[in-house]
């Protein structure tokens, strides 16, 4: 209670010199802000004394999905002649997609998409990305592995035996972990028990990397290689061998850049559309709640500008229509979270009409609302987690700037506005038309609801 | 009194008393309504043949085919490139199919998709099927040379043109299907759970109810106006259910509310007065939270480009139908809900409450 207490003296007591601090800095901060975010002559370095800085604005640093901004796609010829029957090559194709989906998955590409083409291509598309060159040495050139007994006979090979090659940490030396699938296993038990005491031969690309001699036989089904690898060359070589487990051989026939997949100006249209959304939003504001909606246009510009900051910050943000989608909802919440806060303001100064200031009606309204606003994003947070959790690649995308979103909105209606309302206040607390909060006597008309508002004005007394 | 009405501004609705629990059989007509609408709909679009199903699918789930074709010797894309769509656009229509999406690749090529939809004398049909591949693919073929002769003849016989039209599969797997039903499966869940702690039961009941009704009539609507279903929806989708649990929360946290200040007023549960008065309440909120999302995506929906179309669209139908499902809906399905448990312990709260008393003298 006494807490309770302090608080509502803090409120609205800014004095008038340190609430133009405040607002005085907020402004020039958000300005820098926006002049960081937005290029706005088009050219991307400054020069400071003779020396000419190389400066990525905010906004470039964001990363575009191949939806939005275009990609690189690149076309692969399956070797399918080895293959039988047509049900075995069709089995062959999709077990390749599937592998090749997952292996760019895992190196990061979370967007990239992998389609068969007509009968023996597939096509992968990957969003534009800086490395590239990095993506190509990996699907450009799978890698072939073999084991061969002292006699140079064929024990195992990567595309029959394996089931998965990665990179690990093997006494203080990074090693490349093999692990056989159940007829590698046995084989390679076998191959071990034949041959104690004698080498086996480890082949990749049909060069002889490792000549180990086998001390015992083998039966768990796992095996290292070892040999002088930091982590990249482990990782490239484990994906590579990976790669080269591929159900099939393929070869690059072509690969070039692409454009959005949604067409040239889906993106400019989806901004140009959420910067009229915005403005539209602070007009309603603006004109129904008239100060106290000022007071969230200006939030919501900084949450605008803090969103940009986040999505070019954090690292697994994609920007596709789906997230953009998610941007959109979570101001939508923004909005919203105010629109409750206004409005349960605007009750409390109606029904608490003896002896409550604007100042009063403002802090009950927000403390009132906080759980109605913290319920309503807990779960949409709860949700968006689940999704980033379980979901697959657009969901996941979707998700992560809806909880981006999320949480800065309530940033920026519970702290951001409540601030500039205060800040508002402290100038000015006597004006009920300024804030939108005359008394309609209309309002009080008598109806059967009215033993509510009544209880709502006994509780509302006995808080005080 | 109605003279002196007349004078006045327009009768603000919020003056009237709400009678939401009194009609409560109504509302659910609405939504019934709608689907039966599309159901009609969708049969009628299954069994007249000028259409080619109940829902239109697009080439994300079911595959098509993509046309690249490559120029050399005159400019394909820059102040070409309308040109040159046209001209691909137009053959592949002649053809029977449609193009649906336009890419640029490299310096020098274009990539557009079609889906393997074959119209023919007004006739749609699916050439995904196996026994149709031949047919399609010898469609292709000629799609491919009629497009390299038509650019000849707009560009002049010296170029060279190379249009290659391959059938692709899907690209949205059923996996991805499987992992975003989960995903958002998981999800309604864990809200419910959290619902049923900080308000009751029936309120997360009520609530993942409208939220699996709000995406029936989305799906709905998709069927009667023919939206094709791409991988944009399942995004669509889910924003709608995250979008409709925060206004349903919005009211249920009225009704906590209300539910408290009846039960220190009267003494009981008066489960019509609440429903009515916490629709009443956070009818200006909800209105105007819709509306503002509802602008952003109707822009989006409205700047002309189809692929943005199809995704706000469905966003646009699940808005309308979360704000009309979380006012009228939930409310009314939890009050109902409550109305029955009241009936059946014929515990009043006030009886529980003495009932509790006593016994805690007794110990």
């Amino acid at each position: 209670m006494s807490k309770k207490k302090r608080q509502s003296k803090e409120w609205g007591q800014f004095k008038q010199s340190t609430a133009t601090v405040i607002l005085v800095i907020m402004i020039l901060l958000v300005i820098t802000a926006i002049l960081f975010a937005i290029p706005l002559n088009g050219k991307d370095s400054f020069q400071i004394g003779k020396s000419n800085y190389d400066f990525t604005w905010v906004s470039h640093a964001v990363k575009l999905g191949l939806d939005l901004e275009g990609g690189m796609y690149a076309l692969y010829e399956a070797d399918l002649s080895k293959i039988p029957s047509n049900e075995e090559k069709s089995n062959a194709m999709d077990g390749t997609i599937s592998n090749l989906q997952a292996m760019l998955f895992s190196e990061g590409y979370t967007e990239a998409t992998v389609t068969k083409q007509g009968e023996n291509y597939i096509r992968v598309e990957v969003p534009s990305i800086e490395n590239t060159e990095h993506l190509m040495t990996i699907i450009g050139e799978p890698a072939t592995l073999e084991f061969k007994d002292p006699e140079g006979k064929v024990i195992i090979e990567g595309n029959k035996h394996l089931k998965n090659a990665s990179e690990a940490l093997h006494e203080g030396q990074y090693v490349i972990s093999l692990e056989f699938n159940d007829e590698g296993r046995e084989l390679f038990a076998k191959a071990t028990k034949e041959n104690i005491g004698k080498t086996i031969s480890i082949y990749i690309n049909g060069k002889e990397i490792l000549k180990p001699t086998v001390n015992s036989a083998i039966t768990e089904g796992r095996a290292i290689i070892t040999g002088n690898y930091d982590y990249n060359t482990a990782k490239d070589l484990a994906t590579k061998i990976n790669a080269g487990t591929f159900a099939v051989k393929l070869d690059v026939i072509s690969t070039a850049s692409i454009s959005p997949t949604l067409g040239q100006n889906a993106l400019k249209y989806g901004l140009i559309a959420s910067a009229i959304g915005i403005a539209i939003i602070i007009l309603f504001l603006i004109l129904v709640y008239r100060g106290l909606g000022l007071a969230a246009s200006f939030a919501l510009i900084i949450y605008s500008v803090l969103i940009v900051y986040f999505l070019a910050i954090v690292p697994w943000v994609q920007l596709t229509l789906p997230s953009i989608a998610g941007v959109i909802l979570s101001i939508g919440m923004a909005v919203d979270a105010n629109v409750i806060i206004f409005e349960r303001i605007k009750e409390e100064k109606q029904f608490g009409k003896i002896g409550k200031g604007i100042s009063t009606s403002v802090q009950y309204g927000f403390n009132k609302s906080l759980p109605a606003i913290l319920d309503g994003n807990i779960t949409t947070i709860l949700g968006s987690i689940v999704m980033i959790i379980f979901g697959s690649t657009t969901i996941k995308s979707f998700a992560i700037t809806l909880l981006i979103g999320i949480l800065l909105s309530m940033f920026s209606a519970l702290i951001i506005t409540r601030l500039i309302l205060k800040i508002m206040l402290s100038f000015n607390d006597e004006n009920d038309a300024f804030y939108g909060l005359e008394i309609k006597q209309e309002k009080t008309k008598k109806h059967s609801n009215d033993k509510y508002d009544l209880e709502l004005k006994e509780v509302n007394a006995s808080e005080k | 009194m109605q003279v002196k009405n007349k004078t006045k501004k327009l009768p603000n609705i919020l003056n009237k008393e709400f009678k939401i629990f009194q009609n409560v059989q109504y509302w659910f007509l609405v939504p019934l309504i709608v689907i039966l609408i599309s159901s009609i709909a969708g049969i009628i679009y299954h069994v007249d043949k000028r259409f080619y199903g109940f829902v239109d699918i697009g080439i994300d789930f079911r595959g098509g085919t993509v046309l690249t074709v490559e120029m050399t010797g005159a400019d394909i894309l820059g102040a070409n490139r309308d040109k040159s769509l046209s001209i691909i656009s137009d053959v592949v229509s002649e053809n029977g199919a449609e193009v649906v999406s336009d890419q640029n690749s490299g310096a020098n090529t274009l990539v557009v998709r079609y889906p393997n939809t074959i119209r023919v004398e007004g006739v749609q049909e699916d050439y995904n099927k196996p026994e149709k591949t031949e047919e399609m693919l010898e469609i292709n073929n000629i799609i491919a040379s009629q497009v390299e002769m038509k650019f000849k003849e707009a560009y002049g016989q010296d170029i060279t043109v190379n249009a290659t039209a391959e059938m692709i599969n899907a690209t949205a797997s059923s996996d991805l299907i499987k992992k975003a039903a989960l995903s958002v499966g998981i999800a309604m869940l864990l809200m419910l759970i959290y619902m049923a702690f900080r308000f009751d039961f029936f309120s997360g009941v009520a609530t993942l109810t409208t939220q699996l009704i709000d995406i029936i009539v989305m799906f709905s609507c998709i069927i009667l106006f023919r939206i094709q279903i791409n991988s944009t929806l399942i995004a669509a989708l889910i924003t709608i259910v995250s979008y409709s649990i925060n206004n349903t929360i919005i009211i249920f946290d009225r009704v906590r509310d209300n539910v408290k200040l009846s039960k220190s007023a009267t003494g009981k549960i008066d489960v019509q007065d609440i429903v009515n008065v916490s629709v009443k309440q956070s009818f200006r909120r909800a209105v105007f939270t819709s509306f503002t999302t509802l602008i952003t995506i109707s822009i989006l929906a409205m700047v002309g480009i189809r692929s943005l179309t199809e995704f706000a669209l469905p966003i646009i139908f699940g808005l309308l139908s979360g704000l009309y499902s979380s006012l009228l809906l939930s409310p009314s399905l939890w009050g109902l809900m409550m109305q029955a448990k009241l009936k059946n312990s014929k515990l009043t709260p006030q009886k529980y409450k003495n009932r509790k008393k006593q016994l805690k003298k007794a110990r």
